[in-house]
């Protein structure tokens, strides 16, 4: 094979892995915190790129877009945590996923209601525009951008969750939510802060990717998917599952089209199948 | 006495389904006719995935898988062979049980989420197979069936005219699966499942081979799912991989909620409130699973238990 695709599809890899890396993070810190399988984060993304796409046809500026995406989303974020997920607090995990799938549903016929069926894209900002070349390989500048605003935000959350006394809560929270309760610390508010904070960094992912990929109303599906498999494969709750699972879920995606061509779609069922069974509770399990 | 109340609207309600078609045309429009005809298709499939989803407590998203299957079964023995109904369900049985005894054997390995979401793989897995292999599924294009027969094949065969007597065809399905359904249910081998789905280690405590019985459970589901499959594919004349997508998977759960699991009936209501309120609806407006979806939202924080699950509650209430 030659080098220079192989080079390729291993950076596109990377890309997507660091994107998917955003949405199954948030994904995976719910469900942690606030043992919520958030199927609409999919749709939070969806919004985002929509947003983001929104602002910058009307303004002309991306980096606007950018900000105001996450914004308008983290409202709607708080929206769905006060009305819809608090009442369910201590029910089956499997009523957080049933509703929030139900929310997915209503997101992605609103979004049609709204924007219509039509595919949009968001035009890439002057200075991103064209290639940078290394050895042989082609690359578009766009693409970088995305790798590097995605690692960047990675090590923000990272930092955060890991030096700050904020992060203490949070990481505290994932392991046992009652002793937290019985430090005198607002557990209600503490959720409704995640929730929102994630649901803003799903927004800011979709925004990002809109340039590169395309807005439409499939997208917060798809994306949920993939999103999914990554915290099932890392292991449900993990952080550092949802890195490691995001990496490995984007090379496959982006390998799996050049190896299994035609049948590239199968790879990322194949890997999950995989690591279920060889490692049912992910490959990265803190607990148990 | 509420026992006994529960089989008198049983009763009355199968009677209402045996008696409607008597009154087409002038109660019930042939266009009504066909779409009740799906909702009881669709009803089948339900009754079998709330032996597996509400009876033994593994939510599969990957049900889909099986419905399609039967989908293919059905296409491809009716343009190979014979369009002869029978030897195709017994076709699309066996093939289920040859694919559901490997993906039930590794997937009731799990349980929870997991087993939600390895179902899941697996049948996106069908369906990227039934996508990309044009050469026998025809890929996105799908297969066009020729009209389903019954008789004895190769010596006397019969049409199945629509939708008065597919009507009744179908309908004969239904009341034999629901009351496979019930025998299952109520059997010792039923109880177990419930057991399972209330505190899995207990029952291994008990000696039960745990694995084993929801393998069972598992066939027994994908089998209904499959019959209903070759109905389905009977009804459209056409199969197409979004059989197999997981959005079809998605749709038994969100009817099986809205009725009401573990009840048999309930998912087979939930099942005819989203098919006709969607026939409804998307007269209305084109986005209509707003609606259902906003309607979902709500049963799922007020009455988890689904519109069954409701009635019941009254009627305790009240007694």
């Amino acid at each position: 094979m030659d080098p220079a695709i192989l080079i390729t599809s291993i950076l596109h890899g990377l890309t997507l892995g660091m994107v998917l890396m955003l949405v199954a993070g948030g994904l995976t810190i719910i469900f942690g915190m606030l043992d919520v399988l958030n199927f609409a984060h999919g749709s939070l993304y969806m919004l985002g790129a929509y947003m983001g796409y929104t602002v910058a046809v009307s303004t002309g500026s991306f980096t606007l877009a950018l900000i105001a995406a996450p914004l308008a989303v983290g409202f709607i974020g708080f929206l769905i945590e006060f009305f819809s997920i608090r009442p369910l607090y201590g029910r089956p995990p499997l009523h957080h996923l049933l509703l929030t799938f139900g929310l997915s549903l209503m997101a992605q016929n609103a979004i049609k209601l709204i924007w219509g069926n039509d595919i949009y894209s968001i035009e890439t900002p002057q200075i991103l525009h064209g290639i940078v070349t290394f050895f042989g390989v082609y690359y578009p500048k766009y693409r970088f951008f995305v790798l590097g605003v995605s690692a960047a935000l990675a090590l923000a959350i990272w930092y955060f969750i890991a030096r700050t006394r904020y992060g203490v809560v949070i990481r505290a929270g994932t392991e046992d939510i009652e002793t937290l309760e019985a430090h005198g610390i607002n557990t209600r508010r503490v959720f409704t802060a995640v929730f929102v904070a994630c649901s803003a960094l799903a927004a800011i992912a979709g925004a990002v990717v809109a340039p590169m990929r395309t807005v439409y109303p499939q997208m917060g599906v798809d994306i949920i998917i993939d999103a999914f498999i990554v915290v099932i494969i890392g292991g449900l709750g993990s952080i550092r599952g949802a890195v490691v699972g995001a990496l490995i879920l984007g090379q496959a995606i982006e390998l799996g089209a050049v190896v299994l061509t035609g049948f590239s779609d199968a790879a990322i069922y194949i890997v999950m199948a995989a690591i279920l069974l060889l490692k049912p509770s992910g490959l990265v399990s803190e607990s148990t | 006495m509420k026992k006994r109340l529960g089989i008198y609207l049983l009763a009355a309600g199968a009677l209402f389904l045996i008696l409607l078609p008597l009154a087409s045309p002038t109660l019930i429009s042939p266009y009504y006719l066909d779409l009740l005809t799906k909702v009881l298709i669709f009803g089948i499939a339900l009754l079998g995935y709330d032996i597996l989803a509400g009876y033994t407590g593994l939510v599969s998203l990957g049900h889909a898988l099986f419905f399609g299957l039967g989908g293919y079964c059905a296409a491809y023995i009716a343009t190979q062979y014979t369009t002869n109904l029978l030897p195709i369900v017994g076709f699309a049985l066996v093939t289920a049980w040859v694919v559901g005894i490997v993906v039930g054997y590794f997937s009731t390995q799990t349980k929870d989420i997991f087993f939600v979401f390895l179902t899941l793989a697996f049948a996106q897995f069908f369906y990227l197979a039934a996508f990309n292999l044009t050469t026998i599924t025809g890929g996105d294009n799908g297969v066009t069936i020729p009209k389903m027969t019954l008789g004895i094949p190769w010596v006397w065969e019969t049409g199945i005219p629509r939708p008065f007597h597919f009507y009744y065809l179908v309908l004969i399905f239904f009341f034999l699966s629901y009351w496979i359904c019930r025998k299952v249910i109520g059997s010792p081998f039923g109880q177990v499942l419930v057991a399972i789905r209330e505190n899995e280690e207990r029952v291994s405590f008990l000696g039960f081979n745990v694995h084993g019985l929801k393998i069972k459970s598992y066939l027994i589901s994908i089998s209904l799912a499959s019959v209903a499959g070759v109905l389905f594919a009977g009804y459209q004349d056409f199969v197409s991989p979004g059989m197999i997508h997981w959005t079809i998977s998605g749709d038994f759960i969100l009817m099986s909620i809205l009725g009401g699991m573990g009840t048999l009936i309930g998912p087979v209501l939930g099942g005819a409130m989203v098919l006709l309120l969607g026939d409804w609806l998307s007269s209305v407006t084109e986005n209509w699973m707003i609606l259902i979806g906003g309607f979902f939202v709500l049963m799922i924080i007020f009455a988890p238990n689904g519109v069954v699950g409701l009635i019941t509650r009254n009627v305790r209430n009240s007694a």
